[in-house]
C-alpha cells in the first residue's frame, strides 16, 4: 500500500484500525517495507497503489 | 383530552423519546451495553447521518400534515425536531472533524476540495448552523418576517444532507433514493398550486 497515492475516493494516508477510535498515519508497504519492497521493485508505485 | 393536549403532552413527549433513541443506542454503544460493530466510528456516522435525514424529513412534512389531517397543533413538535436534526449533524461533523481527520484543518481543507461528497455534507452542516442558532422564541420574534425566509435554507440543507448520502454511498443507493423520493413529494406541497388544493 502506498500512502502517498490517494484512491480515487479516498486519502490512503492515515488509518483507522479496528479498535483504535483515531486514524494514525499509514506506514509505505503497510510497515513491512524492510520485508516486503524488494518484491516490488520495478514496479510503478504511483499506480499499483 | 383536547387535540391540543393530546399534541402537547403526549405526542410530544413520545417524539422527544423516538428522537432520542439513536443517540441513547449510541451511547449504550459506547458504555459497551450494545455491539456497534467492526467499525464503531462508522456506525456512529451511519446512524446520526440517517438521523439527521429522518428528521429533517419529518419536520419537512409537519406542514402538509397539519394541513391534509387539519391538525394545526403538529406545528408544536416542529423545532424540537428541527434542533434534534441539528444536534445529530453538529455530532455527525464532529465525530467527522475530530475522529477522522484529528481537527487538522489542513486534513480538512484537503479532503473537502478533492472530494465532492465532503463538500456537499459541509455545506449543508454550514446551513444548518444559522437555523440551529435563530430556533429560540426570542429571535423567532426578532427577525419577523425574515424568519421564515431563512428557515426556507432547511430545503436546501435537506438536499444537499441527501445529495451527500447518495454520493457517500457507493453502489447500491437505494435507501438514499427513498429519502429523495420523500423529499421532493413534500416539496411538491409547496407549490402554491398544490397548496391550494389541500384547503
Amino acid at each position: 500500500m502506498n500512502p502517498a497515492v490517494d484512491h480515487p475516493r479516498w486519502s490512503q494516508a492515515r488509518e483507522r484500525r479496528l479498535g483504535e477510535v483515531f486514524k494514525r498515519k499509514t506506514l509505505p508497504f503497510n510497515g513491512y517495507a524492510d520485508e516486503v519492497a524488494s518484491m516490488y521493485a520495478g514496479m510503478d508505485l504511483a499506480k499499483n497503489f | 383530552m383536547t387535540r391540543l393536549q393530546f399534541t402537547t403532552r403526549l405526542l410530544k413527549p413520545a417524539a422527544f423519546l423516538a428522537a432520542l433513541g439513536p443517540a441513547l443506542w449510541l451511547a449504550l454503544g459506547v458504555l459497551g451495553r450494545v455491539d456497534l460493530g467492526a467499525d464503531p466510528v462508522k456506525t456512529f456516522q451511519v446512524t446520526t447521518g440517517l438521523t439527521i435525514l429522518v428528521l429533517l424529513l419529518v419536520t419537512l412534512a409537519i406542514s402538509p400534515a397539519r394541513k391534509i389531517l387539519h391538525w394545526s397543533e403538529l406545528i408544536r413538535l416542529r423545532r424540537m425536531l428541527g434542533v434534534f436534526a441539528f444536534g445529530y449533524t453538529l455530532a455527525h461533523a464532529l465525530i467527522y472533524f475530530i475522529l477522522d481527520q484529528s481537527l487538522d484543518l489542513a486534513l480538512i481543507w484537503e479532503d473537502t476540495i478533492k472530494h465532492p461528497r465532503i463538500a456537499v455534507g459541509f455545506v449543508a452542516f454550514l446551513i444548518l448552523i444559522p437555523l440551529a442558532l435563530t430556533s429560540t422564541d426570542g429571535m423567532i420574534r426578532r427577525l419577523g418576517k425574515r424568519w421564515g425566509r431563512l428557515h426556507r435554507l432547511v430545503y436546501l440543507a435537506t438536499a444537499l444532507g441527501i445529495l451527500h448520502y447518495l454520493m457517500v454511498q457507493k453502489l447500491d443507493l437505494r435507501d438514499g433514493l427513498v429519502f429523495l423520493v420523500v423529499f421532493v413529494a413534500l416539496m411538491l406541497f409547496r407549490i402554491p398550486a398544490v397548496k391550494g388544493q389541500l384547503g
